[in-house]
């Protein structure tokens, strides 16, 4: 069954007909094309595919595209303004937290959601937020110190 | 991995929740933060033709603090109880159990209905589709006449479902002596939170088709009260409980003479298991190291979990409950002669 729904994506207003059982990371990569946001278990256990609703970071896997309406997403793609990065995107680049580059997106998008609450957190708050985002490079360290750079700035 | 189609409903009213659902019987399921209910729909354990959100029917998102309660709507988002001034304040071993429910993603999205709610798990159960394409149907699973897997019934024997209940909030708030406002087709009730709860993993709550859980009413804590929840697991985030200890004890004044107490053990049942005897041992006495060991001692006697991973026995648990008996309740005996 498909419903008609309005999104509003990184400031930008869509119309989509949507499948009822899609979600909300379903939609955004094969409707809208927004393939920034990551795939990985789909069930909500690795962070791979955060994005922030309203200000929040949550799972799009676990969430209904139907029920995103409404509110505001923020997806990876929306984060650097004028072709600048975003101070966390620079941040990951300058520390090489980026190794094979695939749970960045939902890395930096859990830890926006944590600056947006919390603009100076101590690194066990930091750890705090990206605790629900794996790493299979494992380079969490250089990841936290990334992040850590923006938040002391 | 695709969702089963539904169909989605999103009524404007409780009342057209509860009708949708009561009239649907086991084919609509209810939607809030959907945490817990996606990722069983994904492996097709469930599969719905129905699915109600009641997200836009009611506010009940809301923390009030009354005159003598504090009232949680259903829909409150647990990092809103975490992050909470006044759950922090007045029931902390609340705020600490809902901060350690999942990862920051699961606690922004679930809510406290949800977690409450929560289905029961086994390592059995909760496998993929896939998994089951190759091995029996288990009882909870299944119907009436297939077989638990974990332990196969004998011949002639009833069903016995082992499935977990492994959700954080369910054994503070019974320590707490919470109770729960449910609305269903026959109108509004209140029963206490433990109650909620049948002990039987197939069917693990107490709710009719169209029942729904609106709201948490936590009395206030008396003055020389305090509460500790403990939850061990493997990793710091994302695991459910291998074991929860939930305490709260209430003293007739500082270092004084024990007037309540109550010791909730999580994911040792397919409930939250309350030691009644913790009651009886710690009430009209000053506690001591001895009672302190009795206690746990109970708590290790009470505990029925099952053996669900190779670094973790049954054996293991029980007896970790029993330590975190002891540390919960040292721990709240500092905490009210500090406060």
């Amino acid at each position: 069954m498909k419903e008609l729904i309005q999104l509003k994506v990184n400031g930008q207003a869509y119309e989509v007909a949507v499948n009822t059982h899609h979600t909300l990371l379903e939609v955004l990569r094969e409707e809208l094309s927004l393939t920034g946001t990551k795939e990985s278990c789909n069930l909500g256990e690795c962070g791979s595919c955060t994005v922030l609703i309203d200000g929040i970071p949550v799972h799009s896997c676990l969430t209904l595209a139907v029920e995103a309406q409404g509110k505001d997403i923020t997806t990876i793609e929306g984060l650097a303004e004028g072709g600048r990065l975003d101070p966390l995107q620079q941040s990951f680049v300058d520390h090489g937290a980026v190794q094979c580059g695939f749970c960045t997106p939902g890395m930096i998008l859990a830890a926006k959601g944590l600056l947006k609450k919390n603009s100076s957190p101590n690194e066990a708050e930091i750890r705090k937020a990206v605790s629900g985002n794996l790493c299979r490079c494992t380079g969490y360290v250089k990841i936290v110190d990334a992040i850590n750079a923006v938040a002391t700035k | 991995m695709r969702l089963p189609k539904f169909q989605y409903k999103s009524p404007a009213t409780i009342d057209e929740a509860i009708a949708l659902v009561s009239e649907a019987k086991g084919d609509a399921v209810i939607i809030a933060g959907g945490t817990d209910l996606l990722p069983s729909m994904k492996q097709r354990r469930l599969t719905p033709k129905i699915v109600v959100n009641i997200k836009r029917a009611e506010d009940l998102a809301y923390i009030k603090d009354g005159e003598n309660n504090v009232r949680i709507g259903a829909l409150t988002r647990l990092s809103s109880i975490e992050e909470s001034d006044i759950i922090r304040k007045k029931f902390p071993m609340l705020a600490k159990a809902a901060g350690e429910v999942g990862v920051p993603q699961h606690r922004n999205a679930g809510t406290i209905g949800g977690n409450l709610c929560l289905n029961t798990r086994c390592w059995y159960y909760n496998q993929s589709a896939f998994f089951r394409t190759c091995r029996p149907v288990c009882y909870k699973f299944g119907n009436e006449e297939d077989k638990c897997q974990l332990f196969p019934t004998r011949e002639g024997k009833a069903n016995v479902c082992y499935s977990v209940f492994s959700g954080d909030t369910a054994p503070s708030l019974i320590a707490l002596k919470t109770e729960v406002k449910i609305k269903g087709p026959k109108g509004e009730r209140k029963i206490p939170l433990a109650e909620l709860y049948t002990g039987d993993g197939k069917r693990p709550l107490a709710l009719g088709w169209g029942d729904i859980l609106t709201e948490v009413i936590i009395p206030d804590p008396p003055a020389y009260s305090s509460g500790c929840y403990l939850k061990y697991r493997i990793r710091e985030a994302i695991d459910f409980p291998l074991v929860g200890v939930a305490a709260n004890i209430v003293l007739d004044s500082k270092d004084g003479i024990c007037e309540r107490a109550s010791v909730v053990l999580g994911a040792v049942a397919s409930r939250p298991v309350e030691v009644t005897d913790a009651e009886d041992i710690l009430r009209s006495n000053k506690i001591t190291d001895d009672l302190i060991e009795e206690v746990s001692e109970a708590a290790f006697k009470a505990a029925k979990p099952l053996s669900n991973l190779h670094e973790c026995s049954a054996q293991y648990r029980k007896r970790l409950a029993k330590i975190f008996t002891k540390r919960a309740i040292n721990s709240i005996l500092s905490a009210i002669s500090q406060s």
